[in-house]
């Protein structure tokens, strides 16, 4: 009856058992796993970081907006204000107030000069918006 | 120890009765059963694979539009629409954004709804109950409270809001006009589908501009997401319409047309200052008159017309400047050519009489202007004959459009010879301005051509149309033709100066001046209205004037119209002063320097009111 070789080398069984273990310890391949699994987790913090970021500007974009929007509506308003001001009524009203009076006819002494640049006739004035010639 | 089992059967076999009583009962597999899973099953299974043929393929697009409205927010940017300004830039419309306050009735605690009513009275200035009958009102879910707040009154309620979330301020686009009723009918109104009057109406296309859009993603909520950037294309503004208006010269004459209609308790009237070398309107003044930022509290004829242009009329006397005019300019008379007026004369079985019904005797064509004889115009007309007088008419542009840039010009009506309707009285009484309307716009233009030694201009209110990058393309001025030679426009000038001063001196000789100072030429009308009702005319008329200052070197032509006064029916009376205050306005406007030699015994230069 044959007998089994393993049962008769303990010493060479446990010998193999040991060289069996530090198998386990040893990295081999599983150092590229853990590099690529710190590389997903660069890659994730950079996408974070990157849509992080892309939400600020996006509020920043936001923020500018609605900052314009406020200008521009001041700037209308301003607008107004300033037609307002400029009605001929409104000078008329501001021109009373402060105590001015409208010169008559008879009150005007006209000096006839003969035209020059520095004369130009009404028509001639640059418009709004115009540079003077 | 084991257990002996009945033989196994296949499924779907039937099995053999059973031996005995206490024999284990046998499930015994129906074939039918098995159809009506099966048949189920793939029925289920056909109406899942329609749904999702339905889903996928044919309503595609619906649900995928679906889901985009779900998902992605867009909303109109309206376009700024463009500035409307006078000729030295003042806006006179514009665009802006205020405030508008809004609420959903169903938000507000019916406890609430009272104090809430109550402290809007104090801020918006409305009545409580008005307030509170429409945030009580919760079968709607968006209701107006006040639109357009000024921003003082939208302050307030910024600061209530922390108490009262439930009222919502939206900006809100309206179009402002700064100057209220200044120039109204030139400058016209918008409603919200855009202009319906006046330049706002005629320039919309180029006012109005082109909208923009945003387009977001959106959170459940409708909030934004931020990490999906937005698209936004901007809106285009509307480009800029910078008018001939003269602030000055309208402000006078809307001052002056306002006084006269309140004085003679007119039905209404119209002022028209053109610049008779280039054919820029200076002003145009209608009454009665309409604020724009509040058309609707006014009758769609008020605001919808502007007489200057659309409303036609007789145009009386001052037509038989035209008369004198086509006469001299076809050779048919001279200024020394003599007729007898006795004050009447018969033609086709009607008598037509002067104003007056009194004969001026021996008088020329410039005394036909001077003592405004009817008779004196038929005569000279029947000189020159009908088809040179047709065609002085044409030629001055009377029976068609002027080409101004204002909505719903009418061109007037003139039944020529040959036309139906026309009789051979007509060429009569069109020689003194009756049978025949025209408008006021034309009316001033025919002055003007007098005044411009005989070149007729386009009358033109556009001066410049600037775009959103700055280019402005400006009107140039363009002539229409030349009815008359500056020959005969200089003599007829002469004669309407001396018709005009014969209006201010109640003896002859003439040695006072219409106005004080300066040569202005004038011929004043008085139009009978049609009834349009009951037929004939009506008992009231039209008062008007027309001319030209100053004689010799002409700058501006003038009219002035008196519709309806009830006072007075001449418009020597009515139209005559107004036209006097205009003219000595712009003369001094316009820093001309009156003339000593031209101020009459008791007159001071330039003084009208007290001459």
């Amino acid at each position: 009856m044959a007998i089994p070789l393993r049962q008769l080398i303990p010493l060479q069984q446990a010998r193999l058992r040991r060289i069996e273990i530090g198998r386990y310890f040893k990295l081999d391949s599983g150092s590229g796993y853990i590099a690529v699994a710190i590389l997903c987790a660069l890659m994730g913090l950079a996408l974070i970081t990157q849509t992080v970021r892309v939400a600020q500007v996006g509020e920043e974009i936001t923020a500018l907006h609605k900052q314009r929007t406020a200008l521009v509506r001041e700037q209308k308003n301003l607008k107004l204000r300033v037609a307002q001001a400029q009605s001929i009524p409104y000078i008329l009203d501001y021109v009373n107030k402060s105590g001015m009076v409208p010169a008559n006819q008879v009150d005007v002494e006209y000096v006839v000069l003969e035209p020059s640049e520095s004369t130009l006739p009404v028509d001639n004035l640059p418009l709004a918006g115009e540079q003077r010639p | 120890m084991s257990r002996s089992t009945p033989p196994s059967t296949p499924r779907g076999v039937r099995s053999t009765p059973a031996v005995s009583a206490s024999a284990p009962r046998t499930l015994v597999a129906q074939p039918w059963r098995f159809a009506v899973v099966l048949v189920l099953t793939v029925l289920v299974m056909a109406r899942i694979v329609v749904q999702l043929v339905d889903i996928q393929l044919l309503d595609r697009q619906a649900y995928a539009q679906k889901a985009e409205q779900e998902i992605f927010f867009r909303k109109e940017i309206p376009a700024p629409r463009g500035v409307i300004r006078n000729r030295f830039g003042s806006a006179l419309a514009l665009d802006v954004e205020r405030e508008s306050l809004y609420v959903n009735p169903k938000e507000i605690p019916a406890e609430d709804a009272v104090w809430i009513s109550q402290y809007l009275e104090e801020v918006l200035n409305i009545p409580a109950e008005e307030i509170l009958a429409k945030i009580i009102d919760t079968k709607r879910d968006w209701v107006p409270i006040a639109r357009w707040l000024d921003p003082e009154v939208a302050a307030k309620i910024r600061n209530i809001q922390k108490k009262v979330p439930e009222l919502k301020l939206e900006y809100e686009t309206k179009r402002f006009y700064p100057q209220g009723d200044f120039a109204a009918h030139v400058v016209g109104t918008v409603n919200t589908m855009g202009g319906i009057s006046g330049i706002e109406s005629s320039m919309n296309d180029v006012l109005m501009g082109a909208s923009g859009v945003i387009t977001a993603e959106i959170t459940g909520k409708g909030g934004p997401i931020w990490t999906q950037p937005y698209e936004r294309i901007e809106p285009v503004s509307g480009g800029d319409v910078e008018l001939t208006i003269d602030p000055f010269i309208q402000y006078v004459a809307e001052r002056e047309l306002r006084k006269a209609v309140t004085q003679h308790t007119a039905s209404g009237g119209s002022i028209i200052v053109m610049d008779i070398q280039t054919g820029a309107i200076r002003a145009m003044a209608s009454a009665p008159s309409f604020d724009p930022n509040t058309y609707y509290d006014y009758k769609p004829e008020v605001y919808y017309n502007n007489p200057a242009v659309n409303a036609q009329y007789e145009p009386g006397s001052t037509f038989k400047i035209l008369t004198v005019a086509a006469g001299l300019q076809a050779n048919a008379f001279t200024e020394e050519t003599t007729v007898v007026d006795e004050g009447v004369v018969r033609r086709y079985d009607y008598n037509i009489k002067n104003f007056d019904a009194r004969g001026n005797g021996v008088i020329t064509p410039g005394k036909v202007l001077y003592y405004s004889s009817n008779v004196g115009a038929i005569l000279f007309g029947e000189m020159m004959g009908e088809s040179i007088f047709y065609k002085a008419i044409e030629s001055f542009g009377f029976g068609s459009f002027t080409g101004v840039e204002l909505p719903a010009e009418t061109a007037g009506t003139v039944k020529w010879p040959g036309t139906e309707g026309y009789t051979p009285v007509d060429f009569n009484t069109n020689t003194f301005g009756q049978g025949i309307s025209v408008t006021p716009l034309q009316v001033v233009r025919m002055a003007a051509t007098v005044a411009n030694d005989g070149v007729m201009m386009r009358p033109y209110i556009v001066q410049r149309v600037c775009d959103t990058a700055g280019a402005c393309t400006s009107t140039e001025p363009r002539e229409q033709g030349r009815p008359i030679s500056p020959e005969v426009a200089r003599s007829v000038r002469q004669m309407l100066m001396a018709s005009a001063n014969h209006y201010v001196n109640a003896v002859q000789p003439d040695t006072l001046w219409l106005v004080p100072g300066f040569q202005v030429g004038a011929k004043t009308g008085t139009s009978s209205i049609p009834d349009l009702v009951n037929g004939g005319y009506e008992d009231r008329t039209i008062g008007s004037v027309v001319g030209m200052a100053p004689i010799e070197a002409p700058r501006y032509a003038v009219l002035v119209k008196i519709d309806r006064p009830s006072d007075d029916i001449w418009g020597v009376r009515t139209a005559l002063p107004v036209y006097r205050a205009v003219v000595a306005e712009l003369m001094r406007y316009d820093r001309i320097a009156p003339n000593n030699d031209w101020v009459g015994s008791g007159q001071r230069s330039g003084v009208v009111n007290d001459g």
